[in-house]
């Protein structure tokens, strides 16, 4: 299948070819997002119903696309906001106010289901557990995906020397946490 | 890596893995699972152009009230005027009381209603009766 750039699939969706367009985009970033998702939420079939969401939310929006930013920061945009909304629906869901939601996601890690790392790699998934959310986010984006600050700070709506700050804290915190284990 | 070699050096040692998986075929399967929940809301999306909310809403109210109303009549229909139940005291009298079956209960009452003398006395001295209008009456 013939790799399309973004501005391609946007034109081939407004000719009158929407769903077909579509499915190449979903194929196009469906690793990338899903990947993104699953650090988020740890659980796979948690992270296949955000993922979907997310692609829902994206065929809904693609017609009025305005094109004032590229399309991967508006889809990954589309998936950080979903990805906090599972995450706080998750905690409310909960009546205790002490539930440990970042507990029970350590536990699926533990588990291993869906998982090849090896007991470095669990510490380490672990210890991102221990960091706010936004913060991990921050992280799995410059960490994971290598992210540039600038296209970060449009995708997150933070500023560059924000998520620098924030990025630098967080990687602190895992390698004293690393070290403390 | 420069960056986290100076903030985290040991961290930037670690390989660099997405240690996450998923089952088999499952982004052969994602695409076609995301255009199946399309057209299931869009299907429901239609019902809800056709049902409104508020339509549903109305026609619920609506047929609340028609039941209160109909049952509303059905407890009227059960009363009747003074006259219809005259007409039909008249009417069921004539055809089906019993004149002998009347006789023969009287009969049966007034054998029972014997007593002796000092019963008797003892009830006329109670009431307050009049003996002059007794002896009168007798």
């Amino acid at each position: 299948m013939a790799d399309y750039s973004d501005k391609e699939l946007l034109e081939l969706f407004h000719s009158e070819q929407a769903s077909y367009a579509f499915n190449l985009l979903v194929r196009k970033y469906q690793k990338k997002i899903y990947a993104h998702v699953r650090r988020i939420v740890i659980d796979h079939d948690d992270a296949n119903d955000v993922v979907q969401n997310i692609f829902i939310k994206v065929w809904k929006g693609l017609e009025k696309f305005k094109e004032d930013s590229e399309l991967y920061t508006w889809i990954y945009r589309i998936s950080v906001n979903e990805s906090l909304t599972f995450l706080k629906k998750k905690r409310t869901k909960f009546f205790i106010p002490i539930h440990n939601i970042e507990k029970e996601m350590a536990d699926k890690i533990d588990v291993g289901e869906h998982f090849s790392g090896d007991e470095i790699e669990k510490k380490l998934q672990k210890a991102l557990l221990t960091l706010p959310e936004k913060q991990r986010i921050v992280f799995n984006l410059r960490y994971y995906d290598e992210m540039p600050y600038e296209e970060m700070s449009k995708v997150l709506g933070t500023s560059v020397g924000a998520l620098k700050a924030s990025y630098h804290i967080a990687a602190k915190k895992i390698e004293e946490n690393l070290l403390g284990n | 890596m420069e960056e986290l070699k100076n903030i985290a050096p040991h961290l930037s040692k670690l390989p660099k893995k997405d240690a996450y998986t998923t089952p088999d075929g499952y982004f052969d399967d994602l695409p076609s699972m995301v255009q199946d929940r399309i057209v299931a809301e869009s299907n429901t999306n239609k019902s809800r152009i056709l049902f409104p909310r508020w339509t549903l809403a109305t026609m619920g109210i609506a047929t609340m009230v028609c039941i209160v109303f109909f049952w509303s009549q059905s407890i009227d229909n059960s009363k009747i005027t003074k006259e219809e139940a005259t007409a039909y005291i008249n009417e069921t009298m004539e055809q089906e009381f019993d004149e002998n079956l009347l006789a023969e209960e009287l009969a049966s009452i007034d054998s029972e209603l014997t007593t002796s003398e000092e019963n008797l006395e003892e009830y006329i001295l109670n009431q307050d009766i009049d003996e002059q209008l007794l002896r009168e009456e007798i």
